[in-house]
């Protein structure tokens, strides 16, 4: 069965999308990580332009993301101020970011750039989460990396334009969480994916954020930067297919509450070993795109 | 349909038989494409009658398309995109259909004159900036629209029935270029046109799709708040929905 795209202009296997997001919602409910960095390959693999892929993957993460928000806002799992100072950050961030896509595209370079940014970023996620999954499964307890102690809160400390933020019970410099928003905004513009894997570790490692309040803290501001990011890729680079991600967000949803049931079922070491592969393999395959030589050297696209 | 409409043809050219000022008639089965988003390509059915004898040579032509190429380089380990050029005035849709092949119909003078070759299609072409092998790129442009069934050269596409009637299938690929397409029908004898005819065929989105694309381009900044406000209660809504349901 398939449907007819009328921003990214051609025609899909809507099961076959619907799957993606159920893939995608799956992930999220059984793990906890959003997933949104496997969208925007998965669409690119069926031939979704760059461009709209990740300015459609947005979109998506703000549909998926939105009831996971409310439900940790309602439990008070947020920490409104902190989540304004990171938002402060990746706004900017995902503006600036949505202008580097708008030049790389002109240029012809934006398709390179995502390919690079993808395998090294799935290279990275997929390979950590196999270690840890193969270590896991050996049973070895290797000690986690505890967060290096006293002397990271030395230099963190010493940064001007401290504030309190009473939620999560810290004092620390603006400019951390400021800066930090930018990348991932930045991240966000150019992938299409809500930062979640970088924002969670960042806030308990780095800000040393209360565990309780990380996850709804970071669901909200990639909330509010993912809406953010794709209404700017939809009236700077004519980028996001609402049909596409109407369908992907359904799917996801689904997939969500499949995923969560399954994910109390299921042993939880086999299914990320399961995950770590999946987004290994996806790695390979984009640098195997671009490691062989073509069959067609020439491509051709649509253009505004 | 189809041999409703050709026996009606047929009942026409017995009756026209003698009819010689009208040499050439020819009508389709639908004057209009829908695009929908459950759209996947269309078949239009093109029939006529033709005088006794000669061939007929079908060509069809969408608006052009602004389109862009670039050719992957090989840099280092890598092949990437290199430099993108930006090209117009291609027609996204190019057909020549005929009875026989094009070369025994008429001239390689005459077939260029009445624009009855492939390279008709580069006759508007622009491109920017300037490529550094322009053959190359013509020759990758008319392998990837003939490999997508957009350019088609077919000399057995149009049947002749009966020395007076033809019909000819006219495939309409899934994604194409929206707006007039032009299907020209020559009717060919010794070397020459000898009469031709042109019919208007309307490629248009309609309903929801039409509205959503032409919203996304005109207005791209409501669309764009509009619908990721959208998204957002639509998530907030299946999220509640859902854990209410769980619950």
């Amino acid at each position: 069965m398939e449907i007819f795209l009328p921003i990214a202009h051609m025609d899909v296997n809507l099961p076959l999308i619907v799957f993606f997001g159920a893939i995608v919602g799956f992930l999220s409910g059984l793990v906890g990580v959003g997933g949104g960095f496997l969208v925007t390959p998965l669409l690119i693999f069926v031939g979704v332009p760059p461009l709209v892929a990740v300015g459609t993957g947005a979109a998506q993460i703000v549909g998926t993301s939105a009831g996971g928000t409310y439900a940790h806002w309602r439990l008070g799992n947020v920490d409104v101020k902190m989540g304004a100072v990171l938002l402060l950050g990746s706004w900017s961030g995902g503006a600036l970011g949505v202008q580097i896509v708008k030049v790389l595209e002109a240029g012809g370079n934006f398709g390179n750039t995502v390919t690079f940014l993808y395998v090294g970023l799935l290279g990275f996620v997929g390979l950590s989460m196999l270690l840890e999954s193969v270590n896991a499964l050996r049973g070895s307890k290797q000690a986690q990396p505890r967060p290096a102690a006293d002397q990271s809160g030395g230099w963190l400390a010493r940064l001007p334009m401290q504030m309190e933020f009473p939620v999560s019970g810290l004092r620390i410099s603006l400019l951390l969480p400021v800066v930090i928003g930018i990348g991932v905004g930045i991240l966000t513009s150019l992938m299409g994916v809500g930062g979640g894997f970088i924002m969670v570790p960042v806030m308990i490692y780095l800000l040393r954020m209360p565990t309780k309040v990380v996850v709804g803290t970071s669901l909200f501001q990639l909330l509010f930067t993912t809406s953010e990011v794709a209404v700017l890729q939809a009236g700077v680079n004519h980028a996001v297919d609402p049909f596409l991600a109407v369908i992907l967000i359904l799917g996801s949803v689904f997939g969500t509450q499949w995923g969560i049931r399954l994910g109390a079922k299921l042993p939880g070491e086999q299914l990320r070993l399961i995950l770590a592969l999946v987004v290994v393999s996806v790695a390979v395959k984009m640098l195997y795109g671009i490691l062989v030589k073509p069959d067609e050297l020439y491509n051709l696209a649509l253009t505004r | 349909m189809m041999l409703r409409a050709l026996l009606f043809l047929l009942c026409l050219a017995g009756a026209s038989a003698r009819a010689a000022d009208v040499p050439l008639v020819t009508e389709l089965n639908k004057h209009s494409v829908d695009i929908t988003a459950r759209y996947t390509g269309d078949r239009i059915l093109l029939f006529g009658t033709i005088p006794q004898g000669g061939e007929v040579v079908v060509k069809v032509t969408s608006p052009p398309e602004k389109i862009s190429i670039d050719r992957k380089e090989s840099m280092g380990p890598f092949w990437l995109s290199g430099h993108k050029h930006v090209v117009e005035g291609v027609p996204g849709v190019y057909y020549l259909l005929s009875s026989a092949p094009l070369s025994r119909l008429a001239n390689a003078d005459t077939l260029a004159r009445q624009g009855l070759t492939l390279d008709t299609v580069f006759s508007a072409m622009r491109v920017s900036p300037a490529p550094q092998h322009p053959a190359a790129m013509r020759a990758a442009i008319l392998r990837i629209k003939d490999a997508d069934k957009h350019f088609l050269l077919r000399d057995d596409a149009v049947k002749i029935v009966g020395g007076r009637l033809f019909y000819v299938n006219i495939p309409i690929p899934a994604r194409l270029p929206l707006g007039q397409y032009t299907i020209r029908t020559l009717f060919m004898e010794n070397g020459a046109v000898v009469a031709e005819e042109s019919k208007p065929l309307n490629v248009d989105e309609v309903r929801l799709e039409h509205w959503v694309s032409q919203v996304a381009e005109e207005a791209p900044w409501t669309f764009g708040s509009v619908f990721v406000a959208l998204v957002l209660v639509l998530g907030l809504g299946l999220g509640v929905f859902l854990n209410r349901s769980r619950a």
